[in-house]
C-alpha cells in the first residue's frame, strides 16, 4: 500500500513539475506576444500608457491632476490610459531600459534638456509634418520651448507641455525689514543684499548644495554671463580659469556664510522649505510657487525677479537669465497605439488642459492659445514668461549633457562640501576640480 | 511493483487494475528523472533572473554599447578589448577614477567585515548564555537586519544630518561633546558615516550564523577545560574558535562578497553623485553605466569586478582549506 501511494505521488509530482516548467517558460515568453499594433483604424477602446514625471506639489496632485484630464480624454476618444508616475529618481534609467527593450509606455513625460540625447538614441517618433498635424500643428507652440525638444536642426523628438524659468524669489518682509527697496540686479547687489539678510538665525540665501544638477545649472548661467559657454567650438568647454572664477561665486556662498553651511549637504529639495520658513530670505528656483503654497507661503509673501547678471558684462558675456526648461511629451517609436498616443499628446497640447494642468502645477503653457488665460496674468507668472521668452539660451543641445550635469555638476558639490567644512575654496583648486570634470566627461565619449 | 497493485483492497476508490502498457511508466515518472524535472523550474528561473543577464553582461562589455547605439543594440560595433583597456589604464581619467573607488571599496569592505565580524561574535557569546530576557534581546539584534535596507540607510542619513540630524542634536546641544556641529555626510567623515550604517545592518547576520554555530558546541568542553584551569580567552581561542570555524568560512566570504558590491549603502545616503570618500565601486559603475550613457564600458568594469571577486574567493577557499587540513 506504502508503496502504491509513494509511487502515485511521485507521478503525481512528476506531471506537476512538468506542468510548472512548461509555466515558467510560458510566462517568460508572454510578454512578447502580446502587442497588438494600433496604428490604424479606431482608436477608440485602446488603452494608452502614459508615463508621468512627478509635478507640483508631488505624485498624488501629478496623479489627481493628470486622471482628471484623461477622463475628459476618455469621454471624448474613448481611449483609455494607464497612468504611471515615476519618481524623478528613476525616471531616465527607466525610459534607457524602455529604450533599449522597446518595451515601454506610449506617451512619456521627459525633461526637456533629456531630448538631445533621445534624439541622438534614435527610439523616439520623430515629430515631422504629419505628425504635427496629428497633434494640431507645430505653430501652437511657443518658439523657445519648442526649440528645446530634440537634436538641433533635425525634427523634434518630443513636444513641450509644461514650462518652467529660473527666477528671484525673494521674502517681501524681510527685504522690507533689511531696508531694501528692490531685488538686486546684478550680483554685487545680491552678494551684499545677501550679507544684509543673514541675520538672527536666518540666511540671505537658500541654495541645494548636494544637488548636482543644480550646481551644473549655476555654472551654465554664470559661465554664459561671464562669457565662458559650457560648450563651445564643438567641444566641452568648463575647464577654464573664467569658468572657474564664474562657479566660485556659487561654490563661496557658503563659505562666505550668505547661505547655511548644512545646505552643503541638501538635494531634496529642502530650499523651498527653508525659504517658505522663513530660514532664508532669497531662492534662486524653477517655479516653486506650487510648492510654497503648499508649504503655507503666500504668494503676496514674497516677490519674483529675474536673477542678478554680472555687471559690467565681460567681452562675451549675456545677460541670460535661464535656459528653458520644463517637460515635454515624446512617443517612444515602439509605442503599441501610436495613433492613439499622438491623440492624447494633441489633448494635453490643447488650451483647456494646458490651462487647467499648468496651473495647478504653478508652470506656464508652452502652447500660445493658453498663455492668454487669466490664470497666468500674475506677476509672478508675468516675470517667468518674460524671462523665459526674451532672457533665456539652451542648455549644450548635445547628447552628453546630462553626463555633463553629473560630472561637473558633481565636482562642483563636492568643492560645496568642501567650502562648508573647510573655507573658501581658491579659483586654482576649483579650475583643477573642473578639468579632472571635463577630463572624465571627453574620455567618456562626450559630444 | 505490479505485486502491490494487485494487493490493493477492492474498494470504490481504487485504481482500476491497468493494462501492462499502462503499468509501464512514462518517462516523467521515472525516479531518475523526476528529482531533474523537480529542480527544472528553479533552474530555468536562475538561468533566467541571474545567469543570462550575466552573460549579458560579459557580452555587452566586448561592445561600443553607448547612447548612440542603445536603440539598436544588437548592431552595436565590437569593441575588441578597447572598454577593458580604458578600464584599466590608471593614468587615464576614466581608469584612475576606477582605481580611487578600487582604494575606497578595499578599505570599507574590510572594516564593514572586520567590526561585523567582531560586533557579531560578542553578541553571539554574551546571548548564548542561559539567562531571563535572552529571546527578547536575539530578536531586537536581529531588527536591523530585518528591516527594510533603503528604510534603515535613509534613516541613518537622516540621523547623521548636520543641522536636524539626532546625532549632532545629542552631541552638540544636549552632552556638549562639540562645540560646533560636524559634517557627517560630507568629506572624509562621509566614509565612515557609511561604514557605521553598513556595520550596524551587517552585524545582526554575523550574528545570527555565529549564534547557530555556537549552539551547537556542547558545553561539557568549557567544562573540562575550566577544570583543566583553561582561561576564557583561552577557551575562546581553543574550543570556540575551532568550533566556528566551518561556519566562520561561509560567513566571513559572504560579508566580503556582499560588503565589496555594495550598491544600497552609498546610493541610498548620497545618491549619484557620493562625495570622493563614499565612491564605492557598485555606485561608481553604476554612474558610468546610467549618467554617461555608456553601458560597454560599465559591462567591462562590472567583468573587472567579477573576475577580482572571484579570484579572491577561490585564494580564500583555497587557503583556509588548506589550513583546515593541517589543523586536522
Amino acid at each position: 500500500m506504502t508503496s502504491v501511494f509513494k509511487k502515485h505521488r511521485l507521478r503525481r509530482a512528476g506531471s506537476v513539475a512538468v506542468a510548472a516548467s512548461l509555466a515558467v517558460v510560458a510566462a517568460a515568453c508572454s510578454s512578447s506576444s502580446s502587442s497588438t499594433n494600433g496604428s490604424s483604424g479606431s482608436i477608440s477602446g485602446q488603452t494608452v500608457t502614459y508615463w508621468a514625471s512627478v509635478e507640483g506639489t508631488g505624485p498624488q496632485q501629478t496623479t489627481q491632476t493628470l486622471n482628471s484630464e484623461f477622463a475628459t480624454f476618455t469621454k471624448q476618444t474613448g481611449v483609455h490610459v494607464n497612468l504611471q508616475v515615476i519618481p524623478w529618481s528613476d525616471l531616465l534609467q527607466k525610459i534607457l531600459t524602455s529604450v533599449t527593450s522597446g518595451n515601454g509606455p506610449d506617451v512619456m513625460e521627459i525633461g526637456n534638456t533629456w531630448s538631445p540625447s533621445f534624439a541622438a538614441s534614435g527610439g523616439f517618433l520623430s515629430f515631422n509634418s504629419s505628425e504635427f498635424s496629428q497633434i494640431g500643428g507645430s505653430d501652437k507652440f511657443s518658439k523657445a520651448a519648442l526649440s528645446v525638444a530634440g537634436a538641433p536642426a533635425k525634427a523634434p523628438i518630443s513636444v513641450p507641455v509644461y514650462s518652467e524659468a529660473y527666477g528671484l524669489f525673494y521674502n517681501k518682509a524681510d527685504f522690507a525689514a533689511a531696508g531694501i527697496s528692490s531685488p538686486p540686479s546684478n550680483w554685487n547687489e545680491f552678494l551684499a543684499d545677501a550679507k544684509k539678510l543673514t541675520t538672527g538665525g536666518r540666511y540671505g540665501v537658500a541654495i541645494e548644495g548636494a544637488s548636482a544638477s543644480e550646481a551644473a545649472h549655476w555654472a551654465f548661467l554664470l559661465g554664459e554671463q561671464n562669457g565662458n559657454p559650457l560648450y563651445a567650438n564643438g567641444k566641452w568647454n568648463f575647464a577654464t580659469p573664467t569658468e572657474a572664477k564664474a562657479v566660485s561665486l556659487y561654490i563661496n556662498l557658503v563659505a562666505d556664510g550668505v547661505a547655511d553651511k548644512s545646505d552643503a549637504e541638501q538635494n531634496s529639495n529642502v530650499s523651498e522649505t527653508e525659504f517658505a520658513s522663513n530660514k532664508a530670505a532669497m531662492l534662486v528656483w524653477q517655479n516653486p510657487m506650487s510648492t510654497l503654497s503648499q508649504l503655507g507661503m503666500k504668494s503676496s509673501a514674497y516677490g519674483v525677479a529675474p536673477i542678478p547678471v554680472v555687471s559690467p558684462l565681460p567681452s562675451g558675456g549675456k545677460a541670460v537669465e535661464t535656459f528653458p526648461a520644463g517637460i515635454n511629451l515624446s512617443v517612444p517609436s515602439s509605442a503599441k497605439h501610436q495613433a492613439a498616443a499622438l491623440a492624447l499628446v494633441k489633448y494635453l497640447t490643447s488650451t483647456p488642459a494646458q490651462t487647467q494642468i499648468n496651473q495647478t502645477y504653478g508652470t506656464f503653457p508652452p502652447v500660445l492659445s493658453a498663455q492668454g488665460s487669466p490664470q497666468f496674468q500674475t506677476a509672478e507668472m508675468k516675470t517667468l514668461e518674460n524671462i523665459y521668452n526674451n532672457k533665456s539660451t539652451p542648455l549644450p543641445p548635445v547628447p552628453s549633457e546630462s553626463t555633463m550635469e553629473t560630472d561637473l555638476g558633481g565636482a562642483i558639490t563636492h568643492l560645496i562640501g568642501s567650502a562648508a567644512t573647510s573655507g573658501p575654496v581658491s579659483v586654482s583648486k576649483i579650475q583643477a576640480a573642473l578639468t579632472s570634470a571635463q577630463d572624465q566627461l571627453n574620455a567618456a565619449g562626450g559630444s | 511493483m505490479a505485486d502491490t497493485v494487485k494487493k490493493r483492497p477492492a474498494d470504490s476508490t481504487a485504481i482500476p487494475p491497468r493494462s501492462k502498457s499502462a503499468l509501464r511508466r512514462r518517462w516523467w515518472e521515472r525516479p531518475k528523472v523526476i528529482p531533474y524535472l523537480l529542480v527544472a523550474p528553479a533552474i530555468l528561473c536562475e538561468l533566467l533572473v541571474h545567469f543570462i543577464p550575466m552573460v549579458a553582461g560579459v557580452v555587452m562589455s566586448f561592445f561600443a554599447l553607448t547612447l548612440f547605439t542603445l536603440h539598436h543594440w544588437s548592431s552595436a560595433p565590437f569593441a575588441g578589448l578597447s572598454n577593458f583597456r580604458v578600464a584599466v589604464d590608471v593614468h587615464g581619467p576614466i581608469g584612475s577614477a576606477l582605481l580611487h573607488s578600487f582604494e575606497i571599496t578595499v578599505p570599507y569592505t574590510i572594516l564593514v567585515v572586520g567590526i561585523s565580524w567582531v560586533l557579531g561574535m560578542v553578541a553571539a557569546i554574551g546571548l548564548n548564555a542561559e539567562f531571563k530576557g535572552r529571546s527578547w534581546l536575539r530578536s531586537a539584534l536581529l531588527i536591523p537586519y530585518a528591516l527594510p535596507v533603503y528604510v534603515g540607510i535613509i534613516v541613518w542619513s537622516f540621523m547623521l544630518q548636520r543641522s536636524t540630524g539626532v546625532v549632532n542634536t545629542i552631541l552638540v546641544r544636549d552632552l556638549h561633546v562639540l562645540h560646533s556641529p560636524p559634517f557627517w555626510l560630507l568629506g572624509n567623515d562621509a566614509f565612515w558615516a557609511m561604514v557605521a550604517a553598513a556595520v550596524w545592518r551587517w552585524f545582526p547576520f554575523a550574528f545570527l550564523i555565529l549564534l547557530a554555530s555556537l549552539a551547537n558546541i556542547s558545553p561539557q568542553l568549557y567544562e573540562a577545560a575550566s577544570v583543566d584551569g583553561a582561561s576564557a580567552w583561552r577557551q575562546f581561542r581553543s574550543i570556540t574558535l575551532p568550533s566556528v570555524r566551518s561556519a566562520n568560512l561561509v560567513l566571513v566570504l559572504v560579508l566580503f562578497l556582499w560588503n565589496f558590491n555594495d550598491f544600497n549603502t552609498p546610493y541610498v545616503m548620497f545618491g549619484n553623485s557620493p562625495p570622493s570618500s563614499a565612491d564605492l565601486l557598485s555606485l561608481h559603475i553604476y554612474v558610468v553605466s546610467f549618467d554617461s550613457w555608456n553601458f560597454g564600458l560599465g559591462s567591462a568594469m562590472s567583468v573587472l569586478l567579477m573576475i577580482f571577486l572571484l579570484i579572491v574567493s577561490m585564494i580564500y577557499l583555497r587557503v583556509l582549506r588548506r589550513g583546515g587540513e593541517f589543523n586536522v
